[in-house]
């Protein structure tokens, strides 16, 4: 029995390495998708269209090796290896994957280049030395949350607001980041800012409550958490009749009341471009600065905002790409 | 040597009056060094329960038990395995499965002695088991390397006998051991039981259900009933007792659950 | 041929490393008989123990033997659980585990951390030899080695036999003078021990750290393990723990065959759920075959 399953496998073994080993002369593309997520979904679809759109199509001039290990650390090294092995440009989507197959091209000693996209902070994941200066076979986009623009939105909202408060939870070293950047901007445009910070879901009513009394408006960074019981602080919103500004989308459609959000699809199709420099152009990866998005998805939660009693400006309800109803 | 004094042991005692079980109702017994004792009685008689009061099983609701002067009665089983060899009723519980003979004799050579990081076997030690298995007469000291699994019930309650006895124990406790057995094999058993008591002059107690082996073995007989010694026989008098006596001390006491296989065991 | 060099050397420098999870869920599932849940958060603090101890600038040495340490731990916390405060076998795995997960995030400061150029375990050997696969595998493999005779010369110990006694039959065992307790305590320590090394060395491998790394590594640990068995048996303890680590590696291969396989994501999901249900099933395949033979040719031979 033993010499049958040997056989057997070893028969399967020969079969794929005959088949695996065919070259189609064109080029590979190999993407390494972290897992399932709507997000990274959007922003491979992004970065194919954007590839096809200038004429590199699949099937076509270029072959798309795709593998997603489904946050499975095991499968990813080993899709990681094989794609480096095989490709002649990587995108990478989210963290996990950018590092693994970063990882994998220095132990390979190749220098295929590698794009990624759907990355927080590439700088501290240490996938790029600086976004001006990528310096290696390295670049890509981040997908941080526009902080700068979420705040504006106050003033466009409430042109009389003065006091702002942020909320998120302590343990979140994620959303700490973000208040304290929030607060920098803030600041910049003269609001005066009350910082806030919960234990976790049981402290959040009355911690938010306590907030809301005293400001103008509120803001919650991409918090886990408070993004998890947004139904307590849309209570809140309701009763202190403030607006929260919040993170992305998804919590504004949560109970939040208006945002300037990633679109993952555009981010994919801006991670294209530069692929596209690298593979019609020639240009070598450290010579493309790391970028982000510079135009946000405009989303009003004007439900909310209608049952808080706050008259949305018709210059923000023209400009939106989502309202809730 | 073995000393029990005042013990009882109540089960069930959270639930309704007629759930509630008496297994030893104030049961004092003291039994000398190198005496083998034979104990008999009906279900529920409470025979088991003593074994394992003195084992360490079950801990008793009053009474103390002392092994050589060192009270016992609150230790844990493996505390007290020190002092104690047991065979259970069930071939398969005494041995571990999975591992080789030499492996099951190894710890059972190690019973009475803290354990530490000494490497388990040696030389010396396989030729000691090899000496040991001889005695058994049962070929197995060509087995040493086998799996326990590998052997029938009546093997392993044998290689279960063996250990019991490798660790000096103070107390030999023997729970119906043979009753599992077919009686051929159980024949076998019970003669490897005499001839290792009484070569090592162990001091034993014997719970079975078979009157003519309570009778044939042992020097002193005890009968059980509703956790209470009945009966008690030792010497001479134990020597000139008949099955149809005992029946009758059963018949004697109240209550009595005369099992079948107590029947046809004449 | 080229491809198939190329999984078997996959094979055997991500096996090894998970070979170390596959051998201490075999002494938490198989010498213990205690279905051990701990493991989904030992590799993952593993992984963050090493990794936030080397980004502080820990010797790897040093930081790879504190996440053994915080292993052990985890598996004396299970195993005290279970023995002290009488809470079911599984239930007190879980416990330990989901309180891991607050621990690690505390240890790790975010649901991420990458090492970037900081010194690992690997970065010595890699320095002397030029082929990283070659650096790499090497030293795991030597990791294994020695784990290998460490676990081999255990096992023959006093302690070692009453560990095995204690999962085999607790009651002979109890009856044996051996504290079962303890026996079990130390046990799962052990196996955790082992898990957290896993978790130390695939992160320095990776070169990251993160949240995610358990998810599903137990039932990966079990098919090695029983894959192993089935291929390379289990006729001596010695032979058994050859087993599990070469089962780890052939889990490896299979895995590595259905990516080369060029499916796509969804299907190879789909793929390894049926592998892994195949390899879980061998054992019972085996044990219906060998009872048809049995049928065949031993029914009319009773003596």
């Amino acid at each position: 029995m033993k010499f049958s399953k040997f056989f057997g496998l070893f028969l399967l073994t020969l079969v794929v390495a005959m088949f695996a080993g065919c070259d189609d002369g064109r080029i590979k593309i190999g993407i390494l998708q972290y897992t399932e997520h709507e997000a990274l979904d959007e922003a491979k679809r992004g970065f194919i269209d954007g590839l096809a759109e200038a004429g590199f199509v699949d099937g076509e001039n270029i072959t798309i090796l795709e593998e997603n290990p489904h946050a499975n650390a095991n499968t990813m090294s080993l899709q990681a290896k094989k794609l480096v092995r095989k490709s002649d440009l990587i995108l990478a989507i989210a963290t996990q994957a950018a590092n693994a197959v970063v990882n994998e091209a220095k132990k390979q000693k190749k220098d295929t280049p590698i794009l990624f996209t759907a990355v927080t902070d590439p700088v501290d994941a240490k996938l790029i030395a600086s976004p001006e200066k990528p310096g290696g076979n390295v670049t890509g986009t981040n997908d941080m949350n526009p902080i700068a623009e979420q705040i504006s939105l106050v003033k466009e909202l409430l042109p009389g607001a003065k006091k702002l408060g942020i909320l998120y939870t302590a343990s979140e070293n994620n959303s700490a980041v973000q208040a304290n950047i929030a607060k920098e901007e803030a600041e910049k445009i003269g609001l005066e800012v009350t910082i806030k910070t919960i234990e976790g879901v049981n402290d959040l009513q009355q911690v938010a409550g306590q907030l809301a009394s005293g400001v103008d408006a509120l803001y919650i960074p991409t918090d886990n958490t408070i993004a998890g019981a947004m139904g307590i602080v849309k209570d809140v919103l309701r009763e202190k009749k403030i607006p929260a500004i919040v993170g992305e989308p998804n919590i504004v459609a949560a109970g939040g009341s208006i945002t300037f959000g990633i679109n993952y699809y555009r981010l994919g199709k801006q991670t294209a471009e530069m692929a596209v420099k690298i593979l019609r152009d020639n240009v070598n990866p450290k010579d493309i600065p790391s970028t982000g998005l510079s135009e946000f998805d405009l989303v009003i939660n004007k439900k909310e905002l209608d049952e808080i009693g706050i008259v949305i400006p018709q210059s923000l309800l023209d400009r939106a790409d989502r309202i809730i109803e | 040597m073995l000393k029990i004094n005042n013990v009882t042991k109540i089960f069930n005692k959270d639930l309704t009056p007629e759930d509630v079980r008496v297994a030893l109702d104030n049961v004092s017994l003291s039994i000398e060094e190198g005496e083998f004792v034979t104990v008999i009685g009906g279900n529920g008689s409470g025979k088991t329960t003593l074994l394992n009061v003195i084992s360490g099983s079950v801990l008793p609701d009053a009474g103390q038990i002392s092994i050589n002067g060192a009270d016992v009665t609150r230790l844990k089983e493996h505390e007290r395995a020190k002092y104690i060899g047991i065979v259970f009723q069930d071939p398969l519980s005494g041995t571990a499965a999975n591992m080789s003979l030499e492996e099951n004799l190894a710890i059972a050579l190690r019973r009475p002695r803290r354990k530490g990081l000494r490497w388990a076997f040696s030389k010396e030690t396989r030729e000691f088991f090899r000496e040991k298995l001889k005695t058994l007469n049962l070929g197995l000291e060509d087995r040493l390397t086998h799996k326990i699994g590998f052997l029938s019930g009546g093997q392993r309650q044998a290689v279960t006998l063996l250990m019991a006895t490798l660790g000096e124990p103070k107390v030999l406790l023997l729970d119906e051991h043979t009753a599992a057995l077919d009686p051929k094999t159980a024949r076998t058993v019970l003669s490897i039981t005499d001839e290792i008591v009484s070569q090592n002059k162990l001091t034993t107690i014997m719970v079975t259900h078979n009157m003519r082996d309570a009778l044939r073995y042992g020097d002193r007989i005890l009968m059980l009933d509703n956790g209470r010694v009945v009966f008690d026989a030792s010497g001479a008098v134990k020597k000139k007792l008949t099955i149809e006596d005992l029946l009758r001390k059963f018949e004697a006491a109240a209550d009595i659950e005369l099992t079948d296989q107590m029947l046809l065991a004449r | 041929m080229d491809e198939l060099l190329n999984i078997v050397k996959d094979a055997l420098e991500i096996g090894l490393i998970w070979s170390l999870l596959a051998l201490g869920i075999f002494i938490a599932f198989r010498v213990l008989e205690f279905a051990d849940l701990t493991a989904e958060g030992a590799v993952t603090m593993g992984g963050a123990v090493a990794a936030s101890l080397i980004l502080k600038g820990a010797p790897p040495f040093i930081a790879t033997l504190l996440s053994v340490a915080g292993g052990f731990l985890a598996g004396i916390v299970t195993g005290i659980l279970h023995t002290k405060l009488k809470i079911p076998a599984i239930l007190s795995g879980i416990l330990t585990m989901t309180g891991l997960y607050s621990v690690n995030l505390r240890i790790l400061g975010k649901s991420a951390v990458h090492l970037g150029d900081a010194a690992t375990i690997y970065t010595f050997p890699r320095g002397i030899i030029e082929n990283a696969f070659v650096a790499e595998t090497l030293t795991t493999f030597l990791v294994v080695v020695i784990i290998f005779f460490v676990l081999y010369w255990f096992f023959g110990t006093e302690i070692g036999m009453s560990i095995r006694a204690t999962g085999m039959n607790k009651k002979m065992a109890r009856a044996q003078g051996i504290n079962t307790d303890i026996m079990i305590i130390f046990g799962l320590a052990l196996a955790n021990a082992l898990v957290a090394l896993c978790g130390a060395l695939h992160a320095q491998s990776a070169n990251s750290a993160n949240m995610d790394v358990g998810k599903g590594t137990i039932v990966i640990g079990l098919a090695a393990i029983i894959l192993g068995e089935i291929l390379f048996g289990k006729r001596s303890f010695k032979n058994w723990l050859i087993s599990v680590i070469l089962g780890s590696v052939a889990y490896e291969v299979l895995v590595g065959v259905a990516i080369a396989l060029g499916l796509n994501p969804n299907d190879l999901k789909l793929l390894q759920a049926i592998l892994i249900a195949f390899i879980l099933a061998l054992p019972l395949v085996k044990k219906i075959r060998a009872a048809k033979q049995r049928r065949k040719e031993g029914a009319y031979n009773r003596a």
